[in-house]
Formats: C-alpha cells, structure tokens, sequence
C-alpha cells in the first residue's frame, strides 16, 4: 500500500460524512478534548523525550483532520489541524492511515519498523524525534495512556464509566473496521474473481498459440549422434 | 530432540520487556539509557529504577534478565562502564553481557559471582578467543558471529564444551566483524562500538520524491527504494551503491534473518541458546516473533517442525528473509 493513498476505512468515510462542517469549526470543537488529552499524556511520556524538542505532524492519509505534537522542555502539547493545510512548521512529518497510527500508539498490529519496511507510513524530517515519541507513547500505552483510555479519560464523567467508555469505543472501532473491511470485500471480490477467470482464460489462449506455434514449425530430426537437431530455417 | 534451546528475547522498553516475558520468552536482554549499549537510541532503553523493576518481573516470572553493557569504554570514561557494571549487579540480573576486555575484568573482579556473558560485539570468533575470555574472565556463555555456518559452531561447542553457545536467529543481519565495523563512523562521526548506535537517528534523513523513499545518511544518500519496494534501514551496510555503472546492494540485501528451521541442526551442535535480535523493534514485534519462536522450540521438543518464525506475521526487513550465513552460497 502506498501511504500517501487513503485506505478504505470508517475514518475515511467518517472524513466524508464531515465534510460539511466547516473546518475551522471542527478544529474548534475538537481542541478542548485534544488539549485534556495532551494533559494526561504529557507527564507520562516526558522522562522519555527529555532533552528533545520539535513539533511532530501526525497527518492521518485517510482522515482530513491530524495531530501536531508539540515536544519541549515543559512536556508535550498537541493541537489539532487540518491535513489540508499541511504541517507548516513541522520538524518531522509521519503519514500513515489512522488506525495504524491507533495501533502505533498502543503497541498492537505491526510496530513501526514493519510499517515502514512495507511503505505503509511514511517519515520525513526529524527521524530521532520520531523514534523517541514512538517508544515514549508505546511504553505508556501500559500504564494507562493507549489512545482510547486517553480519550475516555479526558471527558467529564464518572470515574466507572470511563473504563467501560474507552473499552466500547476500541471494540466499536475495530468492529466498524471490519465491517469496512467486509464491505470492501463484498464490492472487490466479483471483481477480482472476475479478473481471475479473464486471467485464465487469457492464460489458455496464450497456451493454445505456443501450442500452435510449435506445431507450425519444421518437424525435427534425429541425427547420427542421437541428438534432437531442428532443421534450419533457410 | 533431547536438547531444550533457551530463548533470549530484546527489550527495548519495559513495556516490550513484558511483552516477551508473556510470549514465552526464557531470558530477556536489555540496556541502559546511555552509549554503554549497542542499541543507544533516543526513547529507548532502561533507567536504572526501570532495570530494577524489569529485573524483579522477570525473576518473579522465572525469567532471567540480562543487561547488555556491550560497547567499548573509552581511555578516561571507563566510570560509566563501571557504573553501569554496579548498577547491573546491585539491580540483580541473572548475567551482563559485555564485550570489553576492560569491563570484563572489571565485572569479573568485582562481582565474581555476576555471570558474564560475551557479546557478539567482542567478535570471538574461534575456538581459542573463546577459551581465552573463559579462563581470564570466567566468561560463561558466548554469543557467536552472526557469520557463522552450524558446521563452524559445531567446531565451538565440541572443542570449548564448558562455555555455553548462544546464537541469533531472528531479526536484523549484521555481515561485518561486530565489534569492529565502522562504516557508520566514517559517515557519522558514531559507531555502534564506542556510542552504541549504528546509523544514528539524529542523522536520518527520509524523504519522499513522489513515490520514489529517498534514505540518507549525514547528508548521503544511500538507497531510494522504487514505488512499492519494500524498504530497509539506513544503515550503510545495506545501502546500494553504484558500481560499474550499476546500482546494487554491494555488502547486503535488506532481509530479516530466520533461521527457525534450522533449529533442529542448532540445537544437535551444541546450541544452549537462541537469540532475537531487536531492542529497537515495537512490542508488537516481541510479542509476535518470541510467541512464534516459544511454540516453534516447544514443537521440536515433542518431535515437531520448527516452522517459520517472522516471514509470516509480516515484520520483515525489505519484505524477505534469509537463513543468512547458516546457508551461505557465496563462501
């Protein structure tokens, strides 16, 4: 997969279905939750970004809105922006679908090098920065900052339902992916099973005319050594 | 077979450290934050209170923790390699693993009863290397050359039977002399062996020229991989270079090691332990790659295949793997 396409999934339909909100009000919406999550992560992930600094843009490809990751001597700060308007004043740029970048921050799926191994996410800009914010968020991922608990931990609610808010929206997340995925099955797979009989038959004819061919050419002999000899052409 | 091969597991954090300890792994291997070893990257590795805690799991677990203090102390600094020895001790690991002549004795001397374990990095590499760290440091495991062909470990184990044989067989393939390869030096002014860091991030650089990933190096461009191709690591070592007009990887192909079914032949020269190599790697990566080595190990020891251990969960360098130097066609 290339990272720079955008996968078939919830976010990008999501992204879709908000496409009539103005940006502007979305980010607006968007940066109290933004900014409390920041709060909760920012003294978990410090001692691993110590002596770090730089702005890390998180531009998921298959969602219109992204993360810039502020890193600095008072902590991490983050803040929401548009992935149209780029990642101006970025250190390092990571581009990759959202619910990779999900699993990156918690640890799950494949880690960060498998993604970039197979060009699934993309890394430009400061590679160290990077690397540090992956290991900080991955380690505390562990003791309560995995993306979904950040979240759920950041809203005004009851202590109790806070667990069971981060725990329902993973498994609605996932769920809602693999429905997407069953979805995107369900629209590809006549079309690959179709390809795959043209390609057949594609192969059969091909086979038929090599077929043809040797038939079309001069009979072969057997010469006194007991080798197979073709009769020259001309 | 008869033989029971430990599994030694890379942690680069303490939440990859768990990980391994869940997926089955018999020993687990990590470092502290600073250039005493060779995966000395920003965000990773253990603060002293973490090396206790992630000690304290793994005995608690029957699990022995191992500290890598595997690169070599520089003439005045060798404070840092000491201390890093202390704390190692004082945090109780079941060994460290070193490669320093001077640490080494320095361990041996003060902790003699510390078992000492001889990096990869300290590149013994026949026979009488090996029995000479034995005898002067009462070194009691050698990780071998990642060089090495199973006929060449056979000839190890059979005449140094008192020191333990530990090998890799999953995860990045290193061709060069470790311990003495400083092709990242000439680029980056660091080296695995004096920082701990081949490639420094601080100097990689990535960019994306249309589909075309551009890798560079302290400002050298040392591979672009086309749309599509699977990518590597920046390391020089498998950079492609052009020569005669031709671009190819002149020292070594991206590619993962695994040589999962060759742990019957392993295990039958002599083989005490098998290592992952991957202190960088995710937990994802622990948790998938030491899962599949515990039930390929335990498949063998009730007359089972060994099965393939990284190919299939998807985590390979550059997409492919490679039985590396264990087959090696061009010796």
């Amino acid at each position: 997969m290339d990272a720079t396409a955008a996968p078939f999934s919830p976010l990008l339909l999501l992204g879709l279905a908000l496409r009539p909100v103005p940006g502007v009000a979305a980010l607006r919406v968007a940066r109290p939750l933004v900014d409390a999550v920041a709060r909760r992560l920012s003294p978990l992930v410090r001692d691993r970004l110590e002596g770090l600094s730089g702005t890390v843009a998180v531009l998921p490809t298959d969602f219109p809105y992204g993360l810039m990751v502020h890193v600095g001597a008072d902590g991490l700060r983050m803040e929401p922006v548009d992935v149209l308007a780029g990642a101006c004043g970025a250190t390092a740029i990571l581009r990759a679908p959202a619910f990779m970048l999900l699993d990156l921050a918690e640890g799950q799926g494949r880690d960060g090098d498998a993604s970039f191994f197979a060009r699934d996410l993309t890394l430009e800009g400061d590679t160290a920065l990077v690397m540090a914010l992956r290991y900080a968020l991955e380690d505390a991922a562990d003791t309560g900052a995995a993306p979904f608990t950040l979240v759920a931990d950041s809203l005004p609610l009851p202590t109790a339902l806070r667990a069971r808010l981060a725990s329902h929206l993973k498994t609605t997340a996932h769920l809602a992916a693999d429905d997407v995925r069953k979805v995107q099955a369900a629209v590809l797979d006549p079309v690959r099973a179709w390809r795959a009989r043209v390609d057949a038959r594609l192969a059969a004819m091909e086979d038929r005319l090599a077929r043809a061919e040797r038939q079309s050419r001069p009979r072969s002999s057997v010469a006194l050594t007991g080798k197979e000899t073709h009769v020259p052409d001309a | 077979m008869s033989r029971t091969l430990e599994l030694v597991c890379p942690a680069g954090t303490p939440s990859a450290l768990t990980a391994a300890v869940e997926a089955g792994a018999d020993a687990v291997y990590f470092g502290f934050r600073d250039r005493t070893n060779a995966r000395n990257f920003p965000g990773l590795n253990f603060s002293a209170a973490e090396a206790a805690q992630a000690a304290a799991l793994c005995r608690d677990r029957g699990v022995r923790p191992m500290i890598a203090i595997n690169t070599f102390a520089a003439a005045g600094q060798e404070h840092i390699w000491r201390q890093a020895v202390d704390t190692a001790a004082r945090v109780g690991v079941g060994a460290i693993i070193v490669a320093d002549i001077g640490v080494a004795a320095y361990a041996a001397r003060t902790y003699p009863d510390l078992r000492l374990h001889l990096s990869v990095q300290a590149a013994a590499a026949n026979p009488e290397a090996v029995a000479y760290y034995a005898r002067l440091f009462n070194v009691q495991r050698v990780v071998l050359p990642r060089v090495f062909t199973v006929d060449d470990i056979r000839m190890v184990t059979a005449s140094q039977p008192g020191v333990e044989v530990e090998v890799f067989v999953l995860g990045g393939l290193c061709v060069m002399a470790e311990g003495r390869c400083t092709l990242s030096s000439y680029a980056t002014g660091r080296s695995p062996n004096r920082d701990g860091v081949c490639s420094p991030a601080e100097d990689v650089r990535y960019e994306q020229e249309g589909d075309v990933l551009v890798s560079r190096l302290a400002g050298y461009t040392i591979n672009r991989f086309g749309p599509g191709e699977d990518a590597g690591y920046p390391t020089l070592c498998k950079g492609r270079f052009e020569a005669r007009g031709r671009a190819s990887y002149l020292f070594e192909d991206p590619v993962s090691l695994d040589a999962t079914a060759l742990l019957p032949d392993l295990a039958a020269a002599g083989v005490t332990a098998i290592k992952v190599e991957g202190r960088q790697r995710g937990k994802a990566y622990v948790a998938a790659v030491v899962g599949n080595l515990r039930r390929a190990i335990d498949s063998l020891a009730n007359g089972g295949p060994p099965g393939v251990a990284v190919s299939a969960a998807g985590f390979t360098e550059g997409g492919r793997t490679t039985e590396g130097a264990y087959k090696r066609g061009w010796r």
